[in-house]
């Protein structure tokens, strides 16, 4: 796939295209090889984006809310001549589909079969159905798959809405055999998932400033540079089994 | 640090240890939610804290961890925190309250706050002053920051206080860091259980404000 930032033309000319708008010209077959999920394409509201695969880095405009929105085309290219399928475009082409990519898959292909997006922010809690949304499945399913520890849920304040789910648990990056293993500390120390939660925002100087998130979502910190992922998950554990000891007393 | 203390080396078991003293009158504080938090030690199988012994020794030793301050128990039992918002992805303070577990729907019993006194002037070995360094062979930061590192090193410095023939200045009672809490800056105390009741005189509980914790967070020191 190759993208290119073309502006809509009436008569084929091509000049540059606004700076909030990015076209991606390629046949969908492509754009699933590519790693995107399709599926995922939203006519909603401007929302968050990630490209997570460098080679189809694009620089755009993020606004003050730190969105960005794109103007997609899914054009049929099996040619493979880009001269003549750019002679060929037409208005409707481009005016047909506007729409807001929430998240590219990388072009990884065990990556590519995840059948969850990441989310925009980590941080964000989520609802059952948007997880099962993300899973493809239902939300039973979802909550049993919270109770056997695969992922945890917390309760919103006043429960007026409910389990959420922060959206880390679902990118692609996340340690899961280590969110297992703290989930399961935290089970077995009989403290509450908001608790948990709680403790995975927090900035731990243990770990150089970043969070426990963080740390589950793989970003680097001296202090566990150069570890094998056994140690890493050993010295996490330290920090968490710690934090334990404080609160059960 | 909020409380007045004395900073210097003293020989402790022939060796001359980084010692932080403080006289007799000081408050010390800690925070607790269950019955007998305030005054008893941990037993052996949950002694992970950061000055606690290695895992495989946690018989040796027990230690009665208190802080500086309020606000600095505060962030050590994790009801003050500097945490990143579900909402927004920004670091800010935090003055967390207590929930229902949502597996259970119950409510852990509230969190309490006791104020000890220290019954006379005594000294705690600096765990992170550099001269501990050299004198263990124990780096707290290489090759890794790990804390494990921190517990070997209390370790050692409990065997070395354990063997103390000459007496000390002030009696070493146990040891001191600062907090390793994001967002705190105040000092840790840990006091050996041997010598909880030589050196600490007990204190009342009262149910922790939330709203004066949170005043003391935003007020600056004078």
């Amino acid at each position: 796939m190759q993208t290119y930032s073309i502006a809509p033309s009436g008569n084929n000319a091509r000049t540059p295209a606004p700076e909030d708008t990015l076209v991606v010209l390629a046949s969908v077959r492509n754009l699933v090889a590519a790693g995107l999920d399709l599926k995922r394409l939203r006519t909603s509201m401007v929302h968050h984006m990630q490209l997570k695969d460098p080679r189809y880095s694009v620089n755009l405009p993020v606004d003050a809310n730190g969105e960005v929105s794109v103007r997609l085309a899914a054009i049929a290219d099996e040619s493979g001549d880009l001269q003549q399928l750019l002679d060929g475009i037409n208005d409707s082409a481009f005016s047909a589909l506007t729409v807001v990519l929430d998240g590219l898959l990388t072009s990884e292909p065990s990556a590519r079969a995840a059948p969850a997006a990441a989310a925009a922010s980590p941080y964000e809690e989520l609802t059952a159905a948007q997880v099962a949304e993300r899973m493809k499945c239902s939300t039973p399913i979802v909550y049993q798959r919270e109770k056997e520890g695969e992922f945890f849920a917390i309760l919103a304040p006043a429960r007026v809405h409910g389990r959420r789910y922060p959206a880390f648990q679902w990118f692609e990056r996340l340690d899961r055999p280590l969110l297992k293993r703290v989930i399961e500390a935290y089970r077995e120390a009989g403290l509450s998932t908001n608790e948990l939660w709680n403790f995975l925002r927090t900035v731990q100087r243990q770990f150089d400033g970043k969070t426990g998130v963080d740390i589950l979502l793989g970003a680097s910190a001296p202090a566990l540079n150069g570890m094998r992922a056994q140690e890493r998950g050993d010295a996490v554990m330290d920090v968490v089994l710690e934090e334990l000891s404080r609160t059960a007393v | 640090m909020t409380i007045a203390y004395f900073s210097g080396l003293q020989d402790v078991g022939s060796k001359q240890m980084p010692v932080v003293s403080i006289g007799p009158g000081v408050p010390l504080h800690r925070l607790f939610r269950f019955q007998g938090g305030d005054w008893t030690i941990a037993p052996p199988e949950h002694r992970k804290g950061r000055a606690d012994p290695p895992a495989g020794q946690r018989d040796d030793f027990g230690l009665l961890y208190m802080a500086d301050s309020p606000v600095t128990a505060g962030f050590e039992y994790g009801v003050l925190r500097y945490a990143k918002d579900p909402l927004t992805g920004d670091e800010q303070f935090e003055v967390v309250e207590d929930d229902p577990n949502p597996d259970t729907d119950e409510l852990a019993p509230p969190i309490q706050l006791v104020t000890h006194s220290t019954r006379l002037a005594i000294g705690f070995v600096d765990l992170e002053h550099p001269a501990l360094k050299a004198m263990f062979g124990i780096d707290l930061k290489q090759p890794a920051a790990r804390i494990s590192h921190w517990r070997e090193l209390s370790r050692e410095v409990h065997q070395a206080c354990l063997v103390m023939t000459v007496p000390t200045v002030v009696p070493i009672v146990g040891v001191t860091f600062e907090t390793q809490q994001a967002g705190g800056n105040g000092r840790i105390f840990a006091v050996y259980d041997r010598c909880v009741e030589m050196a600490l005189v007990q204190g009342a509980s009262a149910l922790l404000d939330r709203a004066a914790l949170a005043a003391l967070l935003t007020t600056p020191a004078a």
